[in-house]
């Protein structure tokens, strides 16, 4: 892992200098390679190198200040770090779990969609709506099966009447029309 | 060419059915030649294949390799078959996963491997046909004649429901193919009273101007046939059921190349035959379409049994797929395309690594596993590289149809592709939590301790999915540029009716337009 | 030699075989066996040579049988399915111990009746024929003399047979009144004539002839008769009863109705199509639930009949011509599936419920293959015959106009295929758990159900021969 780290460390000291602006007397030149991409219009050479000198002192100061109070805490001072954990015990934890937006995320998101998904998408939507309505259809041609086939009773006067149950219904219609 | 390719891609495997018909003595001892006789048999007809793609001319748009034999003159039906750019990688792709599924099931199909290999042989044929069918008559007859195999092949080497699982997927995909029928016949009898003749010819129809209301239905019946096929929601519900019960050869073919043929049948018969119908419904498929992939992918990730979120994510990338046809422009149709093939490598891959893992506990339960990082590190290796497939990371195959899918989709409708997009997300979700689950953490179940890694037949079956998958991922030229001109071609014929129809109906009242008239060429 | 005579030689030839059986049944000592079933055969095929000497020749005899294209293709089934039926019986007779002379003479002169009627242009030369046909196929069914379920079939059979055999002769009369002849060209004349408006009478005669035919070919609701005879005759006879006699009753009516009463379509044609729906509906609903193979055959022979009767109704040449294919596929298949069925028949146990079928697969894996290939083929499956008879029947519908209909059928097809994969279900995927009981296959049986099943893949593959046959066939009388 160290390697790891050291490896980008060295990339990152160095890797500035490509884009290294004109306000520290470097070329620009990783911007002016990217150019014809993006067809820039030369804008004027003249950026305000006012606003771009703060914003870089700004920065640079931020993370030396940064640097300058972790050191302080963890390499010189071990017991005045523990102290502030004491004192400010809820705001280490909160600081601690990450603001507890996984555990958000989790219980908003995740967890809400999941039991959607599995309770209601899956299993009543798919299984017993969709699913239903298929076996509904086949489960109606059963039933209707049943029905009919109770019609055939066996016995032969009941067959000889549908027979003319059948003549009535054809010559009762052509009497009809 | 005189020697009749496609034919005998078609016929190649049935004939390697007759001769394992011949195969004499009981199981013990005629397996091993059946199985050897079967895969020789599919590897062949996968070099023809080959051969096919490399004489294919890819700058042209027509049918190559066209056969034509009258048939049954008197109804119009010819032997009619061709291929062209969308046709020819999809016979490819079923070349391809068959010596697969066939070599995968070696492990797990002890009983009747003769009838076993028959029925995969006889399926493959059938799937050929579909395929390559430019008659109508012809297509259907291979369309129909591929769901008794299948219906076999589930029924009798599946698991405990397969017997629900083989007779729903008969019956369900059986009621909407025969309203198609009836559409099939619809078309030959409008081509009669416009032109005095039968036929099928899927050409001739094509140039046939139909009236608009005999469209919706005709468009209607194709779509629903197809739609139960892809599976598009809410026709999707054979489908965990098929794919759960049915052998791993079953669920590698089924997932690998069944479904493509409804995403096919779209792209070749519905959208082009009836063009202003196909308008008119496009964005209500579309609709469902998104609806599938956030829903599938949703409903997969809660899935217990791993190749029931398999099952469901198909519904998921399918979804796509209809999407990108349904925008009936380059990127999305050619990209749907492409995701046809892709999908069918990372699927077909997905469900031969859900087999081995079966092969080995006997369980499909995601519960059931977990730490097999560390006991069979190339099993996982492979298995995340095909997930990774399978969530479109870009390097892999999935990506490109995605990308242009979503490309398509959005030029005709952001919305919709915005919601496409979050699907992308979701099966991001699903794939990883359960790839998770399943391989790494702690070693739960202490019948995992002792899986055995990949063995030699196994690293012969899916390293070929991988390297297709990398390939794919890499160079997508090499596939997409047979698919280009023909899809150009089949978007202009679209574009065009719809523009004539629009202009049409500006100029003329609707109500003396004839039922069906012969198009302006 | 008299050429008045020509049409009736198919006739003749299987007649004389017929009273061939009985002499020779006569003179058989008890024990002694002799190959009546091959006087049979000999009959059959010389009237086969007859038929095919005949084909384009359209002799009439007498005014009253025609041997004209049409007439000469159904004569062509009736023979396949009589070499067929023959065939199957073998195995059927010897186990259970029936007069074999009388059943091949009575088969011979049921064949001879239906060949009759299918030829006849004379009403009542058809009701003549529908006799001779009846009565035979009566005693057939009751020919287990001891079993009282086949005794109950026969008599359920007959008596309701010759009720509806009034109504048919009721409309003769009628017809005969307004018309004053019984010939079907004439009575066609006087129907062109009339055609304007047509009167009560003429549409009373109408309905009862409807009633007569609807009857022989089981049409919902004239089709009680249907499950209860098909499972009470042994399966051999259910085979032949099955399939010749909806042949010749469909021939007949397709002729009485396509030719002499066309003028009336307008008044027949709507109670043709209530009938043609409910009986596809009512066959294959019943059908879903039955526990027995036999009856669930029956149902799913009513139901072909109502695919049949929608070919009646469209009416064009492509119905004309898809009654005559779907009539010679489905002779094939069903025999071939109660072919199976008869095999599996033993003496002491029928056999008969769908659950006995399990594992025969592992049993008897040829006569599970073939039963397989037929009940694929009744459900409509291509590539076989099956499929290639309902694209036949529904080309038609959807020509004609009938869209109702040919949406009730493919969807009552779909059904259908449910009960037809139960069998197979059990056949390959449930394990049996009681050893087989199945009786050894005889040789000549088997050879005939292979015959049956390479026709069903010839007629499915390459069906234009036959095709244009029928199509040729439709030209001569319409």
């Amino acid at each position: 892992m160290a390697l790891a780290l050291i490896a980008l460390a060295i990339g990152s000291v160095v890797a500035g200098y490509a884009g290294l602006p004109t306000l520290l007397g470097g070329g620009d030149w990783f911007a002016r390679y990217l150019e014809p991409s993006f067809g820039a219009a030369p804008v004027a050479e003249v950026v305000e190198h006012g606003l771009e000198g703060t914003l870089m002192l700004v920065s640079v100061a931020a993370a030396l200040v940064g640097i300058g109070i972790a050191s302080y805490y963890f390499l010189k001072n071990r017991r005045a770090a523990d102290e502030m954990a004491g004192r400010f015990a809820g705001v280490r934890t909160l600081l601690l779990n990450k603001y507890y937006v996984d555990e958000i995320y989790d219980a908003t998101v995740v967890q809400p969609i999941r039991i959607l998904s599995q309770e209601g998408l899956w299993k009543v939507v798919d299984v017993k709506v969709i699913d239903g309505a298929v076996n509904g259809v086949g489960q109606t041609v059963t039933g209707s099966s049943e029905l009919v086939r109770r019609l055939q009773t066996g016995s032969v006067r009941a067959y000889a009447a549908s027979l003319f149950l059948g003549v009535v219904a054809i010559l009762g219609y052509y009497l009809w029309r | 060419m005189s020697f009749p390719i496609l034919t005998s891609i078609v016929a190649l495997p049935v004939v390697g059915a007759f001769l394992l018909l011949l195969v004499k003595g009981d199981e013990e001892r005629s397996a091993p030649l059946v199985r050897n006789i079967a895969l020789m048999v599919s590897v062949l007809v996968f070099a023809e294949t080959l051969l096919l793609w490399a004489r294919f001319n890819a700058a042209s748009s027509d049918f190559q390799f066209v056969e034509r034999h009258a048939w049954m003159p008197a109804f119009g039906i010819e032997y009619f078959v061709g291929v062209d750019g969308i046709s020819l990688l999809l016979l490819v792709l079923t070349a391809f996963l068959t010596p697969l599924a066939l070599l995968g099931s070696w492990e797990s199909v002890h009983k009747q491997t003769k009838a076993f290999s028959i029925f995969v042989l006889l399926l493959e044929s059938a799937m050929m046909g579909v395929f390559i069918s430019l008659d109508l008559f012809l297509f259907y007859i291979f369309w129909d004649a591929m769901l008794v195999p299948m219906y076999f092949l589930i029924g009798i080497w599946g698991y405990d429901r397969r017997i629900y699982a083989s007779i729903k997927f008969m019956l369900y995909t059986m009621a909407g193919s025969v309203l198609m029928l009836l559409a099939i016949l619809g078309l030959a009898y409008l081509h009669y009273t416009a032109t005095g003749g039968y036929s099928f010819d899927l050409l001739k129809l094509y140039d046939l101007q139909i009236d608009l209301h005999l469209q919706f239905w005709f468009f209607l019946a194709f779509a629903l046939a197809f739609a139960i096929k892809v599976p598009l929601f809410p026709f999707h519900t054979w489908l965990p059921d098929a794919h759960v019960e049915a052998p791993t050869a079953g669920s590698v073919i089924l997932a690998g190349v069944m479904l493509k043929m409804g995403t096919y049948g779209l792209v070749r018969f519905a959208f082009p035959l009836f063009p202003e119908a196909a308008a008119y419904f496009a964005p209500a498929l579309a609709v469902l379409a998104v609806v599938g992939i956030i829903y599938g992918a949703l409903v997969a990730m809660v899935q217990p049994d791993m190749k029931k979120l398999v099952a469901y994510s198909s519904v998921s990338h399918l979804g796509f797929v209809v999407l990108g046809i349904t925008a009936m422009n380059t990127q999305g149709v050619s990209g749907a395309v492409y995701q046809m093939l892709s999908h069918g490598i990372s699927t077909g891959g997905l469900f031969l690594i859900v087999g081995m893992l079966s092969d080995r506990r006997h369980t499909r339960q995601i519960v059931e596993y977990g730490g097999l990082k560390k006991i069979t590190p190339h099993l996982v290796a492979a298995f995340l590289i095909i997930t990774l497939a399978s969530i479109g990371l870009p390097g892999l195959n999935g990506f490109v149809g995605e990308f242009l899918i979503l490309l398509g989709a959005f030029r005709w409708d952001p919305r919709l592709a915005a919601f496409a997009a979050t699907g992308v997300i979701l099966s991001a979700t699903y794939m990883l939590w359960m790839f998770q689950r399943v391989n790494y953490g702690p070693v739960t179940n202490e019948k995992n301790a002792t899986l055995s890694d990949l063995q030699p037949r196994e690293w012969v079956v899916i390293v070929p999915v991988i390297a297709v998958a990398v390939l794919m991922g890499v160079l997508p030229n090499l596939f997409l540029r047979p698919i280009e001109p023909s899809v150009e071609r089949m978007l202009n014929h679209y574009h065009q009716a719809v523009a004539t129809r629009v202009q049409a109906n500006r100029e003329r009242p609707a109500s003396d337009a004839p039922l069906a008239r012969r198009r302006q060429p | 030699m008299n050429g008045a005579l020509n049409a009736i030689v198919p006739m003749a030839c299987v007649t004389a075989a017929g009273i061939a059986a009985m002499v020779a049944e006569s003179f058989r000592d008890p024990g002694e066996r002799m190959p009546i079933a091959g006087l049979g055969a000999v009959g059959l095929i010389g009237a086969a040579f007859a038929t095919i000497l005949l084909w384009n020749h359209n002799s009439s005899s007498f005014g009253l049988v025609s041997a004209d294209n049409f007439g000469l293709f159904v004569t062509g089934t009736l023979i396949v399915l009589g070499l067929l039926s023959l065939a199957i019986s073998g195995p059927t007779i010897e186990r259970e111990r029936l007069p074999g002379g009388e059943y091949y003479a009575l088969m011979l002169f049921a064949t001879a009746g239906m060949m009759l009627m299918a030829t006849a242009t004379d009403l009542l030369v058809i009701f003549l024929a529908l006799e001779v046909m009846s009565l035979a196929v009566y005693v057939l069914t009751g020919i287990r003399r001891d079993s009282p379920a086949s005794t109950e079939a026969a008599f359920k059979y007959f008596l309701l047979g010759a009720f509806s055999s009034a109504f048919f002769l009721y409309g003769i009369a009628f017809t005969y009144g307004l018309a004053g002849t019984t010939r079907l060209d004439k009575i066609g004349h006087f129907m062109a004539a009339q055609a304007m408006s047509p009167t009560l009478m003429q549409m009373l005669a109408l309905g009862l002839l409807i009633v007569g035919f609807a009857f022989k070919v089981a049409a919902v609701p004239f089709h009680m008769w249907t499950p209860d005879a098909y499972e009470g005759a042994p399966p051999a006879v259910t085979a032949f009863m099955s399939t010749g006699v909806k042949a010749a009753a469909f021939a007949a009516f397709v002729r009485v109705f396509l030719s002499a009463f066309e003028p009336m379509r307008g008044n027949w044609s709507d109670v043709v199509w209530v009938l043609a729906a409910a009986t596809m509906i009512v066959g294959t609903v019943a059908g879903v639930t039955q526990s027995s193979v036999k009856r669930m055959l029956a149902y799913s022979s009513i139901g072909h009949g109502g695919y049949l009767l929608v070919a009646l109704v469209s009416g064009n040449e492509f119905g004309k011509g898809a009654v005559l294919f779907y009539l010679l596929t489905y002779a094939i298949t069903n025999i071939g599936a109660f072919g199976v069925i008869a095999l599996l028949d033993s003496a002491d146990r029928p056999n008969d419920q769908v659950k006995d079928y399990a594992g025969l697969w592992n049993d008897h894996p040829v006569l599970a293959a073939l039963m397989t290939i037929f009940l694929l083929s009744l459900g409509g499956f291509p590539p076989m015959a099956g499929f290639i008879a309902k694209w036949y029947v529904f080309s038609a519908a959807v020509r004609a106009g009938y869209t109702g209909l040919a949406i009730i059928g493919v969807l009552t097809s779909v059904i259908s295929v449910f009960f037809y994969l139960r069998i197979v279900v059990q056949m390959y995927m449930t394990p049996s758990d009681v050893p087989a009981q199945f009786p050894a296959v005889p040789k000549v049986a088997a050879a005939a159900l292979v015959v049956s099943a390479i026709l069903i893949f010839y007629l499915g593959i390459l069906p234009t021969r036959v095709l244009d046959l029928a199509a040729a066939s439709i030209s001569t009388i319409f």
